[in-house]
């Protein structure tokens, strides 16, 4: 699950272009101004490129990507 | 005899009573769900009239359309085929673009009825969902009801399957369906009832009727603002209505509106208009379409996928409204307003004019002008001769 959870972060700090994002892994993103409505888009082909899993829009929920640690534990579950 | 939702202090009433079961099931802390069914059956017989052309035209369309989907459910359980996939897509197309093209042959102008438009999302984002393996249980009686759930028939909000049947198992307790529902519910009504009809009704009769039946650059000006307003607290207020009666009856349908007039530019108009209709083609017509031409290299860069895929979605939202004319244009129209708005939003001007103290103000202001020319191409009024 470490490599996986790295894996995270790459996709978060590549879709907030700022590694500040490791340092506090519930910061609200949405608030923050990193990701926006878009950003799902660039998480699905990302995680397609990373770890060949084709998801759609709608799988996620808005809480889903909010925060690192919450992405985190959303891939989590999808991988098992 | 036909009545019309929510469109009067009488229909209402009528409506407001079919609720009552559920409301003494709700205090009791018992589950509403069936009572909400047999509430529904009734209150489409008011919607469409007993034996009415409209009752068997909605009755066909009902019965083709579950049996495709339940086709489709078991079929995508044993086998999985984008070509089945396509062809039910398809299928389910066919009443609403038949419906919808009538206009232009006056001959069968008694076809059609009351929610098409909006049981047709349901039905889309069941097929979808269940092609993405999104739905495991699909209960005969909870799909017919999820269809056909009466207080949101006629014009939404457009609710989501997962959500609904979670809220529709949920057995509410006592306190919190008085608090969280029934009073909240209440209170929407009565909203409802003041934006559509006390000032949308105001707005018709003192200022929209009132105007001369010769155009001039004046009148023109004067209809624009006030259909702009008139079309927020009409379909407000109705929507107030839907969700209001949704929430006696323990469901949690979407919100439709936030405040839309407050926007600063029109990407953040969408996400406060309609809500449940721009937030349902954002998940099933444009990121997808965005995805699948990044996915296979349609288009290079992210940048022009997503300009095309405002285009293309704003204009089949155009003509979801309706064939005509007017409709298309404000299609079009909106969709070139969101490319501009998405060149404006990323460039240096933009981030500069953010930190001015004016920046509320005036990008509100701007950007209810284009709001407002939006709304006059969409109410058809200078296309009547």
């Amino acid at each position: 699950m470490e490599n996986l959870k790295d894996t995270a972060l790459d996709i978060m700090e590549e879709i907030c272009e700022t590694d500040e994002i490791r340092e506090d892994l519930d910061l609200d993103l949405m608030d923050a101004g990193l990701i926006d409505s878009l950003s799902t888009i660039n998480i699905i082909l990302l995680i397609e490129d990373k770890l060949g899993l084709k998801l759609q829009p709608t799988d996620f929920t808005k809480e889903d990507i909010s925060t690192v640690n919450n992405f985190i534990s959303f891939l989590e579950g999808k991988v098992k | 005899m036909v009545f019309s939702q929510y469109t009067n202090v009488f229909s209402i009433i009528i409506y407001s009573v079919l609720l009552i079961p559920g409301i003494i099931a709700g205090i009791m802390g018992k589950k509403i769900k069936y009572l909400g069914m047999v509430a529904s059956l009734f209150a489409l017989y008011m919607v469409f009239g007993y034996r009415s052309l409209q009752m068997y035209q909605f009755l066909i369309f009902l019965v083709c359309e579950s049996l495709l989907i339940m086709f489709y459910y078991f079929y995508n359980k044993r086998a999985k085929s984008d070509c089945v996939y396509f062809w039910v897509l398809i299928l389910s197309f066919v009443p609403i673009v038949l419906i919808k093209s009538i206009i232009y042959v006056p001959r069968f102008n008694f076809l059609g009825f009351v929610g098409i438009s909006y049981v047709s999302f349901r039905i889309w984002q069941l097929i979808i969902e269940i092609h993405d393996n999104h739905i495991e249980k699909l209960p005969f009686l909870d799909m017919l009801y999820f269809i056909t759930f009466f207080p949101t028939i006629s014009s939404g909000p457009i609710d989501r399957y997962q959500r609904f049947t979670k809220d529709l198992d949920r057995v509410i307790p006592k306190n919190e369906y008085v608090n969280d529902y029934l009073l909240i519910g209440i209170k929407k009504i009565l909203l409802g009832v003041v934006y559509k009809l006390g000032i949308a009704a105001f707005i018709t009769l003192y200022i929209i009727d009132k105007l001369p039946r010769e155009k001039t650059f004046l009148s023109v000006v004067i209809y624009m603002y006030a259909y702009t307003f008139y079309l927020f607290f009409d379909f407000a207020g109705y929507s107030n209505f839907a969700i209001g009666t949704s929430y006696i009856l323990g469901i949690k349908v979407p919100e439709n509106f936030n405040k839309p007039f407050l926007a600063h530019n029109m990407k953040e108009f969408w996400d406060r208009w309609h809500i449940s209709l721009s937030k349902w083609f954002g998940d099933y017509l444009f990121s997808r379409f965005v995805l699948n031409t990044l996915r296979n290299g349609t288009f290079k860069s992210k940048k022009i996928a997503v300009r095309c895929g405002y285009l293309l979605t704003m204009a089949v939202m155009g003509l979801w409204h309706g064939f005509t004319l007017f409709y298309i244009a404000y299609g079009i129209y909106q969709g070139i307003m969101l490319v501009i708005t998405d060149f404006y939003l990323k460039s240096k001007t933009y981030r500069q004019f953010k930190k001015s103290k004016y920046y509320d103000i005036v990008s509100r202001v701007i950007c209810f002008q284009i709001v407002a020319i939006g709304m006059l191409i969409f109410s058809g009024y200078l296309f009547n001769i």
